[in-house]
């Protein structure tokens, strides 16, 4: 019968193509818009390390009178709490001493501008880290290896690990492992290939806007003789500016990470960072903090990555606009199917039932979702090839994954179905005397 | 034969459903389509919104020295400002727009109720003049300003001062930044300039400090140069640098690029926006037009009626339109309650997201057109079906 009724439908739907397509547009083009926006949400709000992890963010919180005035806004939170999240490279250096976490890491990015190995300036942007960053924040290193621990705080250290993608970019398809290249006149050989992941790759540090990729991951200790400068740094310090060593500076730039995998390594670390804040104050800097903060991986990401809000309100915007064109559609099956009244009469007076009748209109605006969805899927990557282009400083590329086609499919249904249920139990319900008198 | 509004109106919900759905639909859209519109405009807004200086004459070039950076970043300024047409140049640490921009809380000393928050600017004491600030109050740094004072000299911005100070003098006066745990003196006070992005709070609440240099090899430097001489400048200067310490990485840009650059999401949010709500302004549109063939067809008796009547083919175009125009208001009286509240949500992303009468007007003005011509198809058509053919279904 479900052929029979496929059948039909087609039939119906080959009749008058010109109006068909109509029907098919107007709920594609509500479609692609709900489905690329979406997607755009998805894609951004995805959780590259979801689960309970044993992550911690060390901070050292300071009266900075700055969150309560900025607020908690994406992007801004961070900004509000900077003076508390960035630690100096001299505490770093000191916390990084302790033996209580299992692995810690240090980190912070930056723009660069590289000199590869052809003589060629390029921008590109780096994370000064430990070699633990790696492993702590599962960030697969596909080919050559990483440096070692000892190297982490070395300044003489001369090695780097190359990002996927980056690599690609500026090697082509040679080998970059062994390549030199020169940052801030310091050479530095490549050792290591690491995936490309760029949710994971930003979820370590403040996200600055300046692209979505990484490029190159150094030793943090380099720091010292290459001197890059960090995007975020918070100043505390009046100090007279370039032959200022930084082990001994207060500003702060680098993010601390530790990894507490038991309660009793957590409470020997809280007990550790209160002496730490102690001792800070007792020393009498400017920098002093009041009290430290372990603060968990997904409430930092909560928290430092939560999506930009004008994501979610486009999106909320397109579901409106989705429903607006079901509505669209609706009106268009009414008209096709009140058309088509005196030929359905003429079934029903020869003994087709209403149910027969209704089935086989549900399958027709089932059809024109068939075609909805195809049309509507083609159209939203069209969109969001489009937003990958209007938005260079995104924090992911945007992409229509299979999960998101499949459920876009089922929503384009879904939609054909409700906007074709008025319509078919309309046509239905319509007793055949009142057209039959007409033929 | 001419028909009143409300007779027509009476027939258009004697279509039962159809009428109900066309309205909700409008109600719907048009809500979505101001909305968006209000986005459109909030994004190109924030994106092109000017900082206070003239961009397009004063440049930025940041560079990477192989040398001792201290002395080749000297060096460098010294050059720059030496160049033709240069009016001054500056070594910077934080300039206008720059990502690392951060926040700062300050109070007039001993006043914590003034707490407010500033964005910070770092640069030498040419810096406020390579931006080509306008001192409102006080001076400008000197050469003989120190940054490691006591209390370390600021400029502050007209729009901070009177969050501080209210409509008092803030120049000579002190500060206490609560972040950076520092007793400041304002210097001056100058007109106001944004230093993060029209974006943020506060945005035009704006605090310089003094910085002689800084522990990193990348330097930068803001140039301000004569209106006749900024097409041929970047060349000279990326020369004037390359002559100091060769073969280095040197990047020139006006402040209009480096602007164009950072909030070029302003722009592509601006654009997808308004992609979106003309897409979905042209599924109402072929929705409309779709009908058209449904209201010649299912209404041929009712024209013919009307033609045999005496009814002009005028007096149909007039009531499709009048029919069409009546439904468009009924939905469009619908929507704007609904646009209401969503513009209450819209707001929380920022408050001149609010609702405002002037896009809505647009929004209704943009509906009206659409309407018209979604209906001006079906009204011809249905003027042009002969009044035999159209009676003979009677």
């Amino acid at each position: 019968m479900l052929a029979y009724y496929l059948q039909q439908a087609l039939r119906s739907l080959r009749r008058n193509p010109a109006y068909s397509m109509l029907m098919m547009l107007c709920l594609a083009l509500g479609v692609g818009v709900w489905i690329s926006v979406h997607s755009t949400v998805a894609s951004q709000a995805r959780d590259p390390m979801p689960g309970p992890r044993n992550l911690f963010h060390v901070e050292l919180e300071h009266d900075s009178g700055l969150p309560e005035r900025m607020g908690n806004a994406a992007g801004i939170w961070g900004l509000a709490h900077l003076p508390d999240l960035l630690l100096s490279y001299r505490q770093v250096s000191e916390l990084s001493r302790s033996q209580i976490p299992s692995r810690s890491a240090g980190a912070f990015s930056t723009q660069v501008a590289v000199q590869l190995d052809d003589g060629r300036f390029v921008e590109g942007p780096a994370t000064f880290c430990f070699a633990d960053l790696f492993a702590l924040f599962e960030i697969p290193v596909l080919s050559g290896s990483t440096w070692a621990r000892s190297l982490d705080l070395d300044p003489n250290a001369n090695v780097a690990v190359v990002d996927h993608d980056q690599a690609r970019l500026w090697f082509g398809n040679t080998d970059p492992i062994g390549r030199k290249v020169r940052l801030g006149g310091v050479e530095v050989t490549i050792s290591g290939v690491a995936a490309s992941d760029p949710q994971r790759l930003r979820l370590y540090h403040l996200w600055f806007g300046g692209g979505y990729r990484n490029g190159l991951f150094l030793p943090l200790g380099l720091i010292e003789r290459m001197r890059a400068r960090p995007v975020f740094v918070f100043g505390w310090s009046d100090h007279d500016g370039a032959s200022a060593a930084l082990r001994t500076l207060d500003d702060g730039f680098v993010h601390f990470w530790v990894e507490l995998p038991t309660e009793a390594q957590r409470s020997a670390m809280i007990l550790l960072l209160d002496s730490y804040v102690e001792r800070e104050r007792v020393s009498g800097r400017a920098s002093a903090p009041l009290r430290p903060t372990l603060r968990r991986l997904d409430d930092w990401r909560r928290n430092a990555h939560q999506l930009y809000a004008g994501y979610r309100m486009v999106e909320m915007l397109s579901l409106i606009g989705l429903i607006a064109s079901c509505l669209s559609l609706v009106r268009l099956l009414m008209a096709k199917f009140q058309i088509r009244a005196p030929e359905v009469s003429v079934r029903r007076a020869l003994g087709a039932s209403r149910r027969a009748v209704f089935l086989q209109h549900i399958v027709e605006a089932l059809l024109v979702g068939v075609g909805g969805a195809l049309i509507g899927l083609l159209f939203a990557s069209l969109e969001v090839a489009m937003y990958n282009a209007a938005l260079p400083d995104r924090t992911v590329d945007f992409a229509l994954d299979l999960g998101q086609v499949a459920s876009g499919f089922g929503v384009t249904l879904l939609c054909a179905l409700f906007a074709g249920l008025y319509p078919a139990w309309r046509i239905c319900s319509i007793p055949p005397a009142v057209y039959l008198r007409w033929q | 034969m001419r028909s009143s509004p409300v007779s027509i109106l009476r027939a258009a919900r004697r279509s039962r459903g159809s009428f109900w759905f066309l309205v909700l639909q409008i109600a719907l859209g048009s809500a979505v389509v101001i909305e968006m519109a209000d986005l459109a405009v909030y994004f190109l807004r924030s994106g092109s919104a000017p900082i206070g200086i003239a961009e397009s004459s004063i440049f930025l070039i940041s560079t990477e020295p192989k040398g001792d950076p201290a002395l080749v970043g000297a060096s460098d300024r010294s050059a720059l400002a030496s160049l033709p047409g240069v009016r001054a140049a500056s070594r910077v640490a934080c300039p206008p727009l720059d990502w690392s921009i951060v926040p700062e809380t300050l109070e007039a000393l001993g006043q914590p109720d003034t707490a407010s928050v500033g964005w910070t600017l770092e640069g030498d004491a040419w810096f406020p003049d390579a931006l080509g600030l306008t001192l409102r109050d006080g001076r400008l740094f000197t050469p003989n300003d120190r940054s490691d004072a006591s209390e370390a000299p600021i400029l502050i911005t007209a729009s901070l001062a009177r969050s501080l100070f209210g409509n008092e003098h803030a120049a000579g006066r002190m500060v206490r930044s609560r972040s950076r745990r520092a007793s400041l003196r304002v210097v001056g006070v100058v007109a106001d300039v944004v230093a993060k992005g029209a974006y943020v709070t506060a945005s035009k609440g704006t605090v310089i400090h003094l910085s002689p240099g800084q522990p990193w090899r990348t330097q930068e430097y803001v140039v301000r140069v004569d209106d006749g001489v900024a097409s041929s400048f970047a060349p000279a200067a990326r020369a004037a640098l390359e002559r100091i310490d060769p073969n280095r990485w040197i990047r020139v840009r006006t402040y209009a690029e480096f602007k164009s650059r950072i909030t070029t999401n302003f722009s592509g949010g601006a654009l997808i926006v308004s992609l979106n709500a003309f897409v979905l302004i042209s599924v109402i549109l072929l929705g409309s037009l779709g009908i058209a063939s449904f209201l010649v067809a299912e209404r041929t008796r009712h024209m013919g009626i009307r033609r045999a009547l005496g009814g002009r083919r005028r007096d149909i175009v007039r009531y499709f339109l009048i029919e069409n125009f009546i439904t468009t208001n009924i939905g469009l009286i619908l929507g704007i309650p609904l646009t209401y509240v969503l513009s209450l949500f819209l707001s929380k992303l920022d408050p001149s997201l609010s609702f405002r009468w002037s896009i809505v007007l647009l929004g209704v003005v943009l509906f009206w057109i659409t309407g018209l011509l979604a209906a001006f198809v079906p009204a011809r058509q249905g003027a042009q079906v002969p009044p035999t053919v159209a009676s003979s279904r009677v």
